[in-house]
């Protein structure tokens, strides 16, 4: 194994992990999206971190969540679908955002939590970026829009911009670092039930 | 030939260029480039140029523009700005804002140049080229990753289908929806990270290593680098001055 790079394992595992976002982008994602089903980015962004961060228990590396988003990148990109640009730019931008996150904050629990809320506070800045910056909307447009959508579902007024968007971004990181917490809970259940299932083997 | 054997094979796709895997991301590149940083009526022009470049270098990727689900997404995004902006003109007597409109343009035909550039991309090179352009711009491994997670797609659809079978056997999502989701996920990761011992094992006893392993080749071809200095020529002709 090199000393820097990952084991077979490891990358096995990074290409299981891309495979589980990549088909819950796939499946899920693009029938939300199709939908029109209201805060997509929410859901998709919870439970992409929630797989993310249960990946990064098997491969406990740095690089190991941006390489996951690599790989769940390029299956999004191949999917059958009109428009992939822009989850593929959310996606790097979550798994980006992930990896900072769990610099910052260390591996463990607090880790976890971090990282999923800043890879999914992404959602929140995605439009701006997307509508704003590469179609050329206009920041202001695509702020108007948002503010409105979020006072409406956190029962704002539309007025209270600052107010709406800390509310936004708050919304978008409690979810995100609930998907962290699920990753760490899950992660670990699914190791112990994998170690019976190798300790069965082995006795039997 | 006596005792020789033929082997029919689909004839390629009609294209006049044929190019290598940099030449096709040179264009995807170009069709980003442009579609985000030509203003005014050099975007016009822009589009018209992916539009023609895409013809000549992959002419499938035009298909989606018969798909009329595909032009919702500009209509609506023209649609959505008549409104955003103080009107200043009439249509049959409904008030709009003639900037919304040309806003609504530009935004619409950037997304159509950022698509069509992504489309003609996937359509064009294979998944393998993918992979092995992706060893070289990142860690060693990742091209194989992104062959096992291909494999991966349909053990995992097999492993969630047998695991909700299983689930539904027991009484299903009735009680404790978020418990027995939560449970139908470990599960099928658990099936699936035994699946991926396997593969671990086969790779293994291949003695493969990422760090030595030998990068697939990319294809080339004599007409990306041409390619790649007119795209660049034209990229500075159609977006400077910024």
């Amino acid at each position: 194994m090199a000393k820097k790079g990952f084991s077979v394992r490891e990358l096995v595992y990074i290409g299981l992990f891309g495979a589980l976002w990549g088909a819950l982008e796939m499946t899920l994602g693009a029938t939300l999206h199709n939908i029109k089903f209201p805060f997509t980015g929410l859901v998709m962004g919870g439970l992409g971190m929630a797989v993310l961060l249960t990946g990064y228990y098997f491969v406990p590396k740095r690089g190991a969540l941006l390489s996951i988003g690599l790989v769940t990148l390029i299956l999004k990109g191949f999917s059958i679908g009109g428009v992939v640009l822009n989850p593929m730019i959310a996606i790097f931008m979550e798994s980006l955002l992930a990896e900072i996150g769990l610099v910052i904050a260390g591996s463990k629990l607090p880790g976890y939590l971090m990282a999923g809320g800043l890879g999914a506070s992404w959602n929140v800045i995605h439009p701006f970026f997307t509508q704003g910056v590469l179609a050329g909307q206009g920041w202001y447009a695509i702020l108007q829009r948002t503010v409105s959508r979020g006072a409406r579902m956190l029962g704002l007024s539309p007025n209270a911009v600052i107010a709406v968007m800390i509310a936004l971004v708050a919304v978008y990181f409690i979810a995100g670092a609930l998907g962290g917490l699920v990753g760490w809970t899950v992660s670990r259940t699914a190791a112990r039930r994998l170690n019976s299932f190798d300790e069965a083997e082995a006795s039997s | 030939m006596k005792g020789s054997t033929s082997i029919q094979v689909d004839a390629p796709p009609r294209r006049r260029i044929h190019l290598g895997t940099r030449g096709y991301l040179t264009y995807f590149l170009f069709t980003l480039f442009v579609s985000v940083l030509a203003r005014g009526s050099r975007l016009f022009i822009a589009i018209g140029v992916i539009v023609g470049l895409t013809l000549l270098i992959a002419p499938s990727a035009l298909r989606l523009l018969r798909d009329w689900r595909f032009w919702l997404f500009p209509l609506i995004l023209i649609a959505s700005n008549l409104w955003i902006l103080p009107a200043d003109a009439y249509f049959h007597g409904i008030p709009y804002a003639q900037a919304g409109v040309n806003q609504g343009l530009q935004m619409s035909l950037r997304s159509i140049g950022i698509i069509l550039g992504m489309q003609g991309l996937s359509r064009s090179i294979s998944i393998s080229e993918m992979a092995a352009l992706l060893e070289r711009v990142s860690r060693p491994g990742l091209g194989f990753a992104l062959g096992v997670a291909i494999n991966m797609l349909p053990l995992l659809q097999e492993n969630a289908h047998n695991s909700f079978q299983a689930l539904k056997m027991r009484g299903g999502l009735r009680h404790r929806r978020l418990q027995s989701l939560r449970l139908l996920f470990i599960s099928v990761l658990v099936s699936t990270l035994r699946d991926a011992e396997d593969i671990v094992a086969a790779a293994q006893a291949r003695a493969f290593r990422p760090d030595q392993a030998q990068r697939q080749a990319l294809i080339t071809s004599d007409q990306d680098k041409p390619l790649a200095i007119g795209l660049i020529l034209l990229t500075a002709l159609l977006i400077w001055p910024l």
